[in-house]
């Protein structure tokens, strides 16, 4: 009689947990299945309009033919600004406060202020951009500009993962370095930056994948509606990928003609993230390997 | 503490470096030194403009010109600033935007580069297909809420309309509202094509974009200017002969100044062939 | 020799110094410059400059405030009586009908005589409201002009009406945008927190190695994508999906914003949720499951209130992404400045006000001030959601 009932609240006890987990796995299911179709939707519609042509011409016939090439490259020029701009300061920002400063009140409040930078939306760095770079510094709408307030938005990421890199590195190193007589600058640069450098690395490159994709930032300090020239100088305008893909897809004489343009921008666009972001995971499972042997 | 220090120094450095770039600025503007001609401004000029420098360019391969949107006000504030050499204007300057151009520049050109009309669209399913401009303004004043009440189907509409720095924006409100203000509910579309798609959507909305975004799409209204005895559809001719009210000229404005770097660009727009790219991409052309 | 290495050492500490307060120098700068513009606005009156409104000098009337004005404009008020005046009909001028009033023989071929116009024209009307520009007022101008009161943080948090270019007065009341900012939150967190948990409940308890090494790049890549490319994606596939399935006049709406939102705020609420469960030590689950507990009853009791504080972390973050999220929400949401009374209609954030209307602004201008004011609530709201999420990010290290 008892183990009867005890079989019987075991069971429904295993009865109320599949139903749980079946539930979970399903949700799962959805959330993969949003992705996926996504993805699938914007490689199936966008991979006709893929071609040589249109990675290397300029856009003609108001938006509706021709290429992106310009759009590309200014994003590479807003990648390649950033990044000359915030990966150092990054770097050594992450160095300073890993290695050099002690926990404290100071270190606290730094922390504090790096999340705090992490949260602000991106569309107050453009209204900051505008204001300090572009108005107070009389860069104009331009690379610069656009470069530097994307570099401030990608700070806090880089000083992250440079953080996170160094923190990785085991004590032992530092300590066996000391006993040989090498001063601290000395066992940073030979000893700890090496030994953390492929992680740095993955920083690098995921913060490309967000710049590379932020629109809100770029709006009002670099990004220009149709420029069918290679920018000159650091005080140019260039078009950009994700602000090009806002104007085709919500402006234009012939919506319907530009659609195919917008599939093909989105997808270069979510093809420069895939990449980013295989490269990182390839970059941190080859040295975690290396490492462990 | 150290930090606190050098973060002090910075931020001297920092605002003493802007100040010199404030005194700077007698000499212009860096965007000024650049030989890249800048045009800024109107939503609605941003297709023909960007058709105009196709063409321009095919004559002049080594030209260097940009293009941004945002709307009449975004390229006027812009030329205040020194931040563009040509605005794009669908709309009259105000008086205050006037004066701070005349405080900054010896001289204002506008030039008029073609004719814009209104057109006021519908989903092509709407069995609506004419109004008076009383009609139209108490749907935008939000008077009347149902399709009903126009003799069309029992529906609530649902009225677009762009952004406030929209130039149609502005033209709407002064020509069909009389000065007041639109409903506040009504949906502010970034731009004329999403109004176009918007449309094309949903049977039961109502939008007004430039005559050149009117596709097969979208049903385009005849509207009565006096009170319903004539309705008038939105043709070229009838726009050409003012019979059509909702028109108005497209500008490029900018300052003497600059006027060596701007004229090339400005007489090919103007010209027998610039004209004709303004009649293909659906305005209307300036004679 | 030891000498220089020592201040090489020293220097380059500093720049290692400086560089990392470059964050706080940056925040402080955001502050500074945010606030500068922001707060300035509340020292200036909504009109803009050199123009002004003036009446009938026998017109008992000498405050208005910017709606009632508005309302004149607008022709709701069409008496002066109903603002404490005469039993006298509104009479508007505005400049631009100066040319149906007076030929130009009486302006004068520069609009030389226009000022002397205009103040005969007054005195003629006892109903009039005048709006022109100062540059037209006649020496010995004989109307009453009135007082239009500074931009107040009362008035412009609480206002409901958001024409920032509207002429006379400009009508600032940001509290539609904020409503509107929350509702588009809410909503997409109320969306995303039950996919979000569950999908990480599955990838941390129930999942094993490897599906959980297929989902968690996917989840990371789902963070990846930019904004615009969602704000795209919604535009075409949700916007009219919601405007099909609802019978709705129009697709864009609040619930479109949403769901694009919560698509969006998923992967942090994923990431960070899963990060939480799997803290858990492992001697707690197993004492729970050596007690006869099934796992679902561990999961339940034990791993889910253990990780509790890092789940409510992760949804406040998710928060803190939503609030201040642009491109996305401008795309979709259909932009209509009106106090939200449902999901199936326009709204509007602060963020794609911003986005929309900054470019428009002319520099310095109210409007821009309006605009920089709005990014510090934006600012301040994200910084506080900020502040909550590492204070119980931190509390959970026990």
């Amino acid at each position: 009689m008892t183990t009867d009932k005890a079989h019987k609240i075991l069971k429904r006890k295993k009865l109320s947990q599949s139903i749980a987990f079946s539930i979970f796995a399903l949700i799962t299911a959805v959330v993969v299945l949003i992705l996926l179709g996504i993805l699938y939707f914007i490689f199936v519609r966008g991979f006709p309009a893929l071609s040589w042509k249109f990675l290397t011409t300029m856009p003609t016939d108001g938006m509706t033919d021709g290429g992106i090439y310009p759009a590309i490259i200014g994003t590479f020029c807003l990648i390649g600004g950033s990044m000359l701009f915030a990966f150092p300061i990054g770097v050594l920002s992450g160095i300073y406060l890993n290695e050099y400063l002690l926990d404290g009140k100071l270190k606290n409040f730094i922390n504090m202020m790096t999340n705090n930078l992490a949260g602000v939306p991106s569309i107050v760095f453009g209204l900051f951009g505008m204001a300090l770079f572009v108005n107070k510094l009389k860069f104009g709408d331009s690379i610069l500009a656009g470069s530097l307030t994307l570099g401030l938005l990608a700070l806090p990421v880089i000083i992250r993962t440079t953080e996170e890199a160094l923190k990785s590195v085991d004590d032992a190193f530092r300590i066996a370095s000391y006993a040989l007589g090498a001063s601290k600058l000395q066992t940073i640069r030979k000893v700890v930056l090496p030994i953390a450098f492929p992680n740095i690395l993955t920083g690098l490159i995921l913060s490309i994948g967000r710049v590379s994709g932020e629109t809100a930032p770029i709006l009002f300090t670099v990004a220009a509606y149709f420029l069918p020239k290679l920018p000159h100088s650091i005080y140019d305008q260039v078009m950009a990928l994700p602000y090009h893909l806002y104007v085709i897809c919500t402006s234009g004489t012939n919506i319907e003609a530009s659609r195919k343009m917008a599939y093909g921008t989105a997808l270069v666009l979510i093809l420069i993230v895939l990449i980013s972001n295989i490269l990182a995971g390839i970059i941190r499972n080859y040295y975690h390997k290396k490492n462990k042997i | 503490m150290k930090a606190v220090v050098y973060s002090f120094i910075f931020v001297v450095l920092l605002s003493s470096c802007s100040d010199s770039s404030v005194t700077s600025d007698n000499q212009g503007n860096i965007k000024s030194k650049t030989k890249q001609l800048n045009i800024k401004g109107s939503d609605t000029e941003l297709p023909l403009t960007q058709n105009e420098i196709e063409g321009f360019l095919k004559l002049n391969p080594n030209a260097s010109i940009s293009l941004t949107g945002g709307g009449s006000s975004v390229g006027i504030t812009a030329l205040i600033e020194g931040n563009t050499d040509i605005a794009m204007a669908s709309r009259n300057l105000t008086s205050d935007e006037n004066s701070k151009l005349g405080n900054k520049m010896q001289h204002i050109v506008k030039a008029t580069i073609a004719y814009d009309a209104l057109a006021i669209i519908v989903n092509p399913s709407n069995p609506i297909n004419r109004m008076t401009k009383e009609q139209l303004q108490n749907i935008y004043l939000g008077k009347v809420e149902n399709w009903k009440e126009m003799g069309g189907i029992d529906h609530k509409l649902s009225a677009l309309g762009r952004e406030q720095s929209s130039g149609s924006y502005a033209f709407f409100k002064d020509h069909i509202l009389d000065g007041k203000s639109y409903i506040n509910t009504m949906p502010q579309m970034s731009s004329n094509g999403q109004i176009v798609e918007s449309i094309e959507q949903s049977p039961n909305a109502i939008g007004y974009v430039g005559i050149g975004y009117v596709t097969s799409k979208v049903k385009a209204l005849a509207i009565s200017f006096d009170g319903g005895k004539t309705f008038i559809n939105p043709t070229m001719d009838k726009v050409k002969n003012g019979a059509y009210k909702i028109a108005r000229p497209l500008y490029y404005i900018y300052s003497t100044d600059t006027k060596a770097k701007v004229e090339p660009f400005l007489n090919f727009v103007l010209s027998d062939s610039g004209q004709k790219i303004v009649e293909s991409t659906g305005f209307i052309k300036t004679n | 020799m030891r000498r220089t290495r020592k201040i090489i050492e020293k220097i380059v500490e500093g720049i290692f110094a400086l560089s990392g307060a470059i964050t706080s120098i940056t925040v402080l700068l955001i502050i500074v410059f945010l606030f500068q513009e922001g707060l300035s606005i509340f020292n200036q009156k909504p009109v803009e400059e050199n123009s002004i409104l003036a009446v009938h000098p026998n017109n008992p009337v000498s405050k208005l405030s910017g709606l009632q004005i508005k309302d004149i404009f607008d022709q709701k008020i069409t008496n002066w009586k109903e603002l404490g005046g005469n039993n006298d009909t509104i009479k508007l001028f505005r400049l631009d009908e100066a040319g149906s009033l007076f030929n130009e023989e009486q302006m004068g071929s520069n609009f030389e005589r226009l000022p002397h116009c205009i103040d005969s024209y007054l005195v003629k009307t006892p109903g009039i409201l005048l709006f022109f520009n100062n540059r037209y007022i006649s020496k010995d101008f004989r109307g009453k002009k009135i007082e239009i009161e500074n931009v107040n943080p009362y008035s412009f948090l609480l206002g409901k009406q958001w024409f920032p270019t509207a002429q006379p007065v400009a009508q600032l009341g940001v509290l539609p945008l904020i409503l509107g900012t929350i509702w588009v939150t809410l909503g997409a967190i109320l969306f995303a927190l039950p996919f979000g948990l569950a999908t990480a409940i599955f990838m941390a308890e129930i999942a094993n190695h490897r599906i959980r090494n297929i989902l968690k790049p996917v989840v990371e890549l789902l963070a990846g994508i930019p904004s615009v490319v969602y704000g795209f994606f919604g535009l075409i596939i949700i916007v009219p999906a919601v405007q099909k399935v609802f019978n709705l006049p129009v697709g864009e709406s609040g619930l479109a914003g949403s769901i694009v939102l919560g698509i969006m705020a998923l992967p942090t609420i994923i990431t960070i949720s899963e990060d939480a469960l799997r803290t858990t030590p492992r001697a707690l689950k197993e004492a729970s499951l050596a007690l006869g507990a099934t796992h679902w009853q561990t999961i339940r009791r034990v791993v889910l209130p253990f990780a509790s504080s890092g789940i409510t972390a992760g949804i406040i973050l998710g928060i803190g992404r939503a609030i201040g999220e642009t491109m996305a929400v401008l795309m979709v949401t259909g932009n209509a400045a009106v106090i939200p009374h449902s999901y199936f209609e326009p709204l509007r954030t602060i963020p794609a006000t911003i986005a929309a209307e900054l470019g428009e602004a002319a520099y310095g201008g109210l409007h821009f001030k309006a605009l920089f004011a709005l990014g510090c609530i934006l600012f301040i709201m994200t910084f506080i959601v900020n502040l909550v999420f590492q204070f119980i990010a931190k509390k959970k290290k026990y």
